[in-house]
């Protein structure tokens, strides 16, 4: 697939964000520009207290620049209210914790059932869908565990299948392998690869996790809250 | 969100942690449990009592010459009381109607007198309104007879009085005494003699040592009435029927009568009963508020404990709305099992005190109320609409309690929720 193909999905000029604490002022992104096509399997490295996370934050709709624009998936999310960022985070963005951050009470199938009953998905289609899913991330017979009758890496997996489970634009992984041992970390990396290169799905990382950096088509790195490099490699 | 998925969500929290569910569950029941039982006692108690006092010489319903109530003169008197009769007969719920003079007088034999409210009754009909002339009151002798009963005639009329009014004028059965009343006008005092046919004992002092009850021919002949009397009495088939009797009856009655419900009549014994209901419900309101306390502690606490998984929720894309709802459901759904709960172990415990019943001997003089003592056995009584009230009230507690922490998880931010620790 050629650049001139894929549509921007984020697009993101003198992005700044400031966090007060009382009368200080620390700043987490500096001027960031960064514009991200569909189908990009992109991670933004750099060490703690990089950026990495306040940027998928913003790109995700759970935060607010201080300055700058930021357009994902042709809203300019400045101008959104709260209530239209939650129902933009809904339908348009897939989110992967590093603390997996399944709902507790409810089991594998419902948890990633999750997004699409919140969409009001008729029934039938999203068992339909949903099966698939977890069958696409290798949990096929563990529908009915609770989160905490799964592994790390089990859990993960839930949660990415909740991720693009509603087909979203983009999908946010915030350090997704940081909790995992490396095997299941590298198992993990290479499942949403295969997700992006058969399916499409747009997968934008923040991580310093080696494994993801190369598994990444397009690395940013960020440090002290501007970019410091922005490479893709060759295929 | 579907109502399924909120229910869903909101029964398995209300699962998860057990032990405190199950506590907040037992506070909240054993609330609504006891407020019935107490309730249904009190209510029993309360109407047992206000019919002790309607059967001790008044009635469901007094119907009175205008102004009679406050006065209590002969100056008010029922001119027309076959016209009464007459209206009442056509009535629901109307078991009995008697006629009544009541005044007051002295009372003396030999050397001794005494003040006495004097009765003036049908010893026929009497019996059946009144427990005055029943033979477990009864101390001695027998009840009143009418003239036609008397052996023969000329001779004195029965008179019937409390046995401490008896003991102040040291008579026994067949003593005589005399009354002096004043009769209706102007003029002389008016005396008559009485053969004392029997004593009585109801419990309340000031009847036992005031009360005589005379044939009403008789007390008509002293009074100087003709066919007047003071107070036609109504006894009604349920309590409650009192207040749309006595309006029924103001509404067909001409305006120089009034028509009172025991509730007025007897305003010292029906205030004395509200009172006592709203100590009832004061130690209630306070028990609630303990209890509500320890729901909203414990909802509160099971906001707080997920504030993380609402972050995630909300960074899924879940309005504030929503979560809103997951958590007010939380509260619905301990609502339920709890009323549930509580219904049932009231239910149960109300059937027990209605079957057996509590002893009152042994706590007689704390139970009294207006100077009527509650004795023998008090039980339980309940209406659909008394359960179905406090079960609303207390499911309506707990659902008020849990709005603060509701509201609380709705307006989380995402962000700092997800960080929280």
């Amino acid at each position: 697939m050629s650049e001139n193909n894929q549509s921007v999905i984020v697009e993101a000029k003198g992005l700044e964000k400031v966090y007060r604490q009382g009368a200080l002022e620390v700043p987490a992104l500096r001027g960031v520009d960064l514009t991200l096509r569909t189908g990009e399997f992109t991670v933004l490295a750099g060490s703690s207290g990089s950026g990495k996370t306040t940027m998928l934050n913003l790109i995700g709709a759970l935060d607010v620049p201080t300055a700058g624009t930021l357009t994902v998936d042709g809203q300019e999310l400045g101008t959104l209210s709260g209530k239209a960022l939650a129902r933009m985070r809904l339908e348009r963005i897939g989110f992967v914790f590093q603390a997996y951050n399944l709902v507790p009470v409810l089991t594998a199938f419902e948890n990633a059932e999750y997004v699409l009953l919140l969409q009001g998905m008729p029934a039938e289609q999203r068992k339909e869908r949903v099966m698939a899913l977890l069958r696409s991330v290798g949990l096929e017979g563990m529908e009915h565990r609770r989160p905490s009758e799964l592994s790390g890496g089990q859990q993960q997996r839930v949660a990415v299948a909740r991720a693009i489970a509603a087909e979203p634009s983009l999908v946010l992984a915030d350090e997704p392998t940081a909790n995992l041992d490396s095997r299941t970390g590298t198992e993990l990396v290479e499942m949403m690869h295969q997700l992006n290169e058969e399916q499409g799905v747009t997968f934008l990382f923040s991580s310093h996790d080696p494994k993801v950096i190369d598994k990444a088509r397009r690395v940013v790195e960020l440090q002290d809250g501007e970019v410091m490099s922005d490479r893709v490699k060759e295929a | 969100m579907s109502p399924a998925l909120i229910m869903k969500l909101a029964w398995r929290s209300f699962r998860r942690h057990r032990r405190r569910s199950i506590i907040t569950v037992a506070a909240i029941s054993l609330s609504l449990a006891m407020m019935i039982i107490f309730v249904g006692i009190a209510d029993d108690g309360h109407a047992r009592m206000a019919e002790l006092g309607i059967r001790m010489g008044a009635g469901h319903v007094l119907v009175q010459g205008k102004g009679y109530q406050a006065a209590e003169t002969l100056d008010h008197l029922v001119a027309d009381p076959a016209r009464v009769f007459e209206r009442v007969g056509a009535l629901p719920g109307v078991t009995d109607a008697v006629p009544r003079v009541r005044t007051t007088g002295l009372i003396s034999a030999g050397e001794k007198s005494a003040p006495a409210l004097v009765s003036g009754v049908d010893p026929e009909k009497e019996p059946a309104a009144s427990s005055l002339p029943d033979e477990r009151r009864r101390r001695s002798g027998a009840y009143l007879r009418s003239p036609a009963q008397m052996p023969y005639k000329n001779m004195p009329m029965d008179i019937y009085l409390g046995h401490e009014l008896a003991r102040t004028l040291e008579v026994e059965v067949g003593d005589r005494v005399v009354l002096t009343v004043s009769p209706l006008g102007a003029g002389r005092p008016a005396q008559a003699a009485f053969l004392v046919r029997g004593t009585f004992s109801c419990g309340v002092t000031e009847v036992d040592q005031l009360w005589v009850e005379i044939p009403i021919t008789e007390a008509q002949r002293l009074l100087n009435l003709g066919d007047k009397v003071t107070q036609v009495a109504l006894l009604l088939d349920a309590l409650e029927r009192s207040v749309p009797v006595a309006r029924a009856l103001a509404a067909e009655l001409p305006r120089d009568l009034e028509v009172l419900a025991w509730e007025e009549a007897l305003k010292e014994l029906y205030d004395a009963i509200v009172l006592d209901d709203a100590g009832l419900y004061l130690m209630m309101a306070i028990i609630f508020i303990i209890v509500a306390i320890g729901i909203f502690n414990a909802v509160l606490m099971s906001v707080v404990e997920r504030t993380r998984e609402f972050g995630v929720m909300m960074a899924l894309g879940q309005s504030g709305k929503q979560l809103f709802a997951v958590v007010f459901a939380e509260a619905v759904i301990l609502a339920l099992v709890s009323a549930a709960l509580g219904v049932a172990v009231g239910l149960g415990l109300h059937h027990w005190v209605a079957s057996v019943g509590i002893d009152m001997g042994a706590m007689a003089d704390d139970y009294q109320i207006a100077g009527i003592i509650l004795e023998g056995r008090i039980y339980s009584t309940l209406t659909p609409w008394v359960v179905t009230k406090w079960t609303l009230v207390v499911m309506g507690l707990v659902m008020v309690s849990a709005v603060y922490p509701a509201l609380r998880a709705a307006r989380l931010n995402p962000l700092e929720a997800m960080h929280h620790v």
